[in-house]
């Protein structure tokens, strides 16, 4: 079947330093691929390179066949490209409910719609919407609540939801694991294996194994930003220079790595010199 | 009502008026200093228009329709610098329309200009309702959404889709018609014009209600500037020590609500929503 995703002899320098180096990456259409590596292998890279944040330095990225890089920032997500950040990104100041519906910004379309009031008659459909999404992510409780010192697990999946009702072709999942503790963790996979649409493509950033394992039919492994292994995630998971990458970082791949939960502060400026 | 309270309470509403005009662009994190230009401009064509034969309520609109042009001829060109930057090309604007008012001898230069129509208070404060309810309005749609995500996060909201430069435009745009309606009043309330009273002081006052409200809400201006109109006012017995008071008041509510007097949080935790829920 021919790839939605097609990255072709990527690369992308930072001053001379390359961080990405010469990658090539396939993603069948609907399908859940991950993407796994030490820290500092150039995962968030890619996604930050999918999204617009960065722009690479050689090579071309394919969607659908069609090229686009010069695509700009505010436009990828018309292209159906969503995504959640490692470091979260939601806004302090809106409600959870809101923070959702903001990523259905790209598909409201008319200014007419842009100047109705959200809790009027013309936003029902896109609050029910956004509502159910909030459901099926666990939300239902906190939808009026202030995203602003939530709990990092809440946030997480604030950050899930909020992607998945741009109703994106290529979704992007950068750790939605990292933080949870194992039954927050085990919940989420349950949720995302029924909760993430058929034909929507999802490329998911991991540490966890048995996340991956799951959830995943294919995996691509990075280290230094090239492609050490690709194939189906439990032989990924154990090849030796995956397994190597991540003892070499100290990092047991087996262990779920402890993640210190930001303050929503920090996480903000983080994001800020991160994009 | 007497003279006196006739006079705060049309200052207080223009300072309404005016807080809005800088709350705008503030909702997505642009500092406008340039409030005082956009007043004097909206201030301005009205009384010209009004002076021409221009029925007042005309004349307020066409005041404030000069200062929307103005607003979005200055900020295509501003927007494009950020942050400081932008509060510099604003503060320049409005030093420009003040030096050139000052020099145009039509207008009165330094000698001021007499305005014909008068205004009262209450058509003054319909004015400032409508004022009210369209920011209300605004701030309740996606439009309002947008400006929130831009002032929590900048740049970044592209991810989503959001076309910042669009939306900051959109909202300092908005902000200068608004100062053009508080000019206006102004204009017609004093029928006195002097190109000296547009100055620097006037949008820091504006932008002082504003942030001293809160940006969280809509309604974070509207108390900001009711307080710290009427605060002044209370202190006037204490005489030369009432700006020392008023200082002291604007230092504490820094230092103990740092987010304005208004916030989300605090309507979300008011005992009344609560027993609701
Ligand atoms: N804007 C940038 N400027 C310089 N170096 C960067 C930048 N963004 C990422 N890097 C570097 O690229 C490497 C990969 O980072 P990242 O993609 O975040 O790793 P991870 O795989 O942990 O997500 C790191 O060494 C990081 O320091
Ligand atoms: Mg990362």
């Amino acid at each position: 079947m021919k790839p939605l995703l097609f990255l072709h002899g990527i690369t992308l320098t930072f001053g001379g330093l390359s961080v990405i180096d010469n990658l090539d990456i396939q993603v069948r259409k609907g399908s859940r691929c991950g993407l796994i590596g030490p820290n500092g292998a150039g995962k968030t890279t890619i996604f930050n390179l999918l999204s617009g944040v960065y722009r690479a330095t050689a090579g071309e990225i394919l969607l659908d066949d069609e090229p686009i890089d010069d695509v700009p920032l505010d436009r990828r997500i018309d292209l159906g490209i969503g995504r959640t950040f490692q470091n979260l990104r939601l806004m302090k100041h809106l409600t959870v409910l809101e923070n959702i519906m903001l990523g259905q910004h790209r598909l409201v379309g008319s200014w007419a719609r842009i100047l109705a009031p959200l809790g009027g008659r013309w936003n029902r459909a896109w609050r029910d919407e956004a509502m159910e999404v909030a459901e099926t992510l666990g939300l239902r409780d906190d939808v009026d609540r202030l995203a602003q010192g939530l709990s990092y697990g809440v946030q997480k999946r604030i950050e899930i939801a909020r992607a998945l009702v741009g109703r994106p072709r290529l979704l992007l999942l950068d750790e939605p694991a990292a933080g949870l503790n194992s039954s927050e963790r085990e919940e989420l996979v349950t949720v995302l294996a029924s909760s993430l649409p058929r034909d929507t493509t999802v490329l998911i950033v991991e540490h966890d194994t048995g996340f991956v394992r799951t959830l995943c039919d294919h995996t691509v492994a990075l280290n230094f930003g090239r492609k050490i292994a690709e194939g189906d995630p439990a032989s990924v998971c154990g090849h030796p220079l995956v397994v190597e990458a991540y003892l070499g970082k100290d990092e047991p791949i087996y262990r779920n790595r402890p993640q210190p939960a930001l303050s929503n502060e920090a996480a903000f400026q983080r994001n800020d010199n991160a994009a | 009502m007497s003279g006196y309270a006739t006079q705060i309470a049309a200052i207080l509403i223009i300072n309404v008026v005016a807080a809005y005009a800088a709350y705008m662009p503030l909702a997505c994190g642009q500092l406008n200093l340039g409030i005082a230009g956009f007043m004097a401009i909206g201030a301005y064509t009205s009384a010209v228009l009004n002076g021409h034969g221009v029925p007042l309520g005309l004349s307020i609109l066409g005041g404030a329709c000069a200062s929307t042009i103005a607003g979005l001829a200055v900020s295509i060109p501003v927007l494009r610098a950020r942050g400081i930057y932008l509060t510099i090309a604003t503060l320049a604007f409005s030093e420009v329309v003040a030096a050139v008012l000052l020099n145009v001898n039509a207008l009165g230069g330094a000698s001021g200009f007499v305005v014909n129509d008068h205004m009262s208070v209450a058509p003054m404060a319909a004015v400032m309702v409508l004022v009210l309810a369209a920011v209300v309005w605004l701030s309740s749609t996606r439009f309002g959404l947008c400006m929130t995500a831009v002032r929590n996060d900048g740049r970044g909201t592209a991810v989503f889709g959001v076309k910042v430069r669009r939306v900051e435009i959109a909202a300092l745009t908005i902000g200068a018609g608004f100062a053009g309606v508080a000019g206006a009043l102004y204009a017609h309330h004093f029928n006195y014009l002097e190109a000296q009273h547009f100055n620097v002081l006037l949008s820091t006052y504006a932008v002082l209600y504003a942030l001293l409200g809160g940006l969280q809400t809509p309604v974070g201006p509207l108390i900001g500037a009711l307080v710290f109109t009427l605060v002044p006012e209370f202190l006037r017995s204490t005489d030369q020590w009432r700006y020392v008071g008023f200082g002291v008041c604007i230092i504490l509510l820094m230092l103990l609500r740092p987010e304005g007097l208004l916030t989300r949080r605090l309507i979300h935790d008011l005992p009344f929503r609560r027993r609701l829920a």
